[in-house]
């Protein structure tokens, strides 16, 4: 008991790690899995191009995938993705929270994406996985095609 | 006939009797008001005007014998510039109240080796300025605020109290706080609350390296004066 304060006092000054590691699962971009619409299995698309609405940014050209990951706008709270494949256009609006947070001045500052859904889409079924985009790569969409 | 002779007793060491003489506890007296003692934060006067940090602290405590009732009120800016971009900026003020228990019984000039425990409050604004690129998107400029944000915590405080000089104090506490709960951070998540420090690490600690002036309140007993014959 008498030396009890001593280690109180012993904790106290104890130091500890201040600067946090520069470690983030921050990611902008969605994950997203082609399956078949009749059976549960990747279905295999050959792209002409995925672009993003009211951009010129162009992904996919003239790749065959069987997932995605497409990166969200993060200045604005909803996306609009135009897939052009096989001879057909469809259209995916998503739309996301952002919540920003500060790690340490040396790391910065970070954009988790989370609360995400499905606006609209042409597609015939679009499953939300995973709301939280990460980047471990799990999956976020599941397209059925 | 028989003759009683009259000899001294004999003690031996089970009759002895140990009197083991305690110095006086100057602390061991009644609990009442005895004098306050109001002082600043050296710390953080020394480190304010520097381009991150700004503030300062007032400290004071009621001393009560063995106890003493502590309060601290102080206010408290940064400015941080983020290596991703943009700087955060925060202000505000906080106040902390709570008891020490001063473990040196017998010092005459009741100097202290405390220990003691802290409630604490803090009222403070924050603003995060965002300026980042993407790769896909058009470059990002945007601010985010949290106007009344609001925060409670807990502290285990430790430390010492010395006279130096007549009513004039020197001393430091070391602090643990814990247990912070955070509200109005809507906008962004609270990156760094006044009084208590960055968010995120668990415990975090405080450092005071305070000077005092001491008010007494007690009446000094007058020394008795007897006549000379």
């Amino acid at each position: 008991m008498r030396f009890l304060p001593l280690g109180i006092l012993l904790l106290l000054f104890a130091s500890c790690l201040d600067e946090p590691d520069c470690i983030s699962t921050a990611s902008n971009k969605v994950q997203i899995a082609l399956k078949r619409l009749d059976f549960d299995s990747a279905r295999t698309v050959i792209f002409d191009s995925i672009q993003v609405y009211s951009t010129d940014s162009v992904f996919y050209k003239s790749d065959t995938v069987t997932v995605l990951s497409l990166p969200i706008n993060p200045g604005i709270t909803e996306t609009t993705f135009l897939f052009f494949y096989e001879l057909k256009m469809d259209s995916l609006v998503l739309s996301y929270t952002r919540e920003t947070k500060i790690v340490s001045p040396k790391c910065g500052a970070f954009n988790y994406f989370q609360e995400l859904g499905v606006v609209s889409t042409s597609f015939s079924q679009v499953t939300v996985a995973n709301t939280q985009l990460s980047t471990g790569g799990s999956t976020n969409l599941t397209i059925k095609l | 006939m028989s003759f009683a002779m009259a000899q001294e007793p004999e003690l031996d060491e089970e009759d002895t009797i140990v009197v083991s003489v305690k110095m006086p506890d100057s602390l061991r007296q009644k609990v009442y008001f005895r004098s306050i003692r109001i002082g600043t934060d050296v710390l953080a006067l020394a480190l304010s005007g520097s381009n991150r940090f700004d503030g300062w602290e007032v400290n004071g405590d009621a001393d009560f014998g063995r106890f003493y009732l502590a309060a601290d009120y102080g206010s408290w800016s940064k400015d941080e510039i983020l290596v991703t971009g943009g700087g955060y900026h925060n202000k505000g003020t906080y106040w902390r109240a709570g008891l020490d228990i001063n473990l040196l019984k017998k010092d005459p000039d009741r100097n202290m080796f405390f220990f003691g425990f802290r409630y604490a409050r803090s009222s403070f604004m924050e603003t995060l300025n965002i300026a980042s690129t993407d790769p896909y998107f058009a470059p990002l400029q945007y601010q985010l605020k949290n106007p009344e944000g609001s925060a409670v915590w807990a502290e285990l405080v430790t430390g010492l109290r010395v006279k130096i000089w007549k009513e004039f104090w020197m001393g430091f506490t070391s602090r643990m706080k814990f247990a912070v709960s955070v509200k109005g951070d809507e906008a962004f998540g609270t990156y760094d609350v006044p009084g208590y420090g960055v968010l995120g690490k668990g415990l975090t600690w405080g450092f005071n390296y305070q000077v005092f002036w001491r008010i007494p309140f007690e009446k000094k007993k007058k020394p008795v004066v007897l006549p000379v014959h």
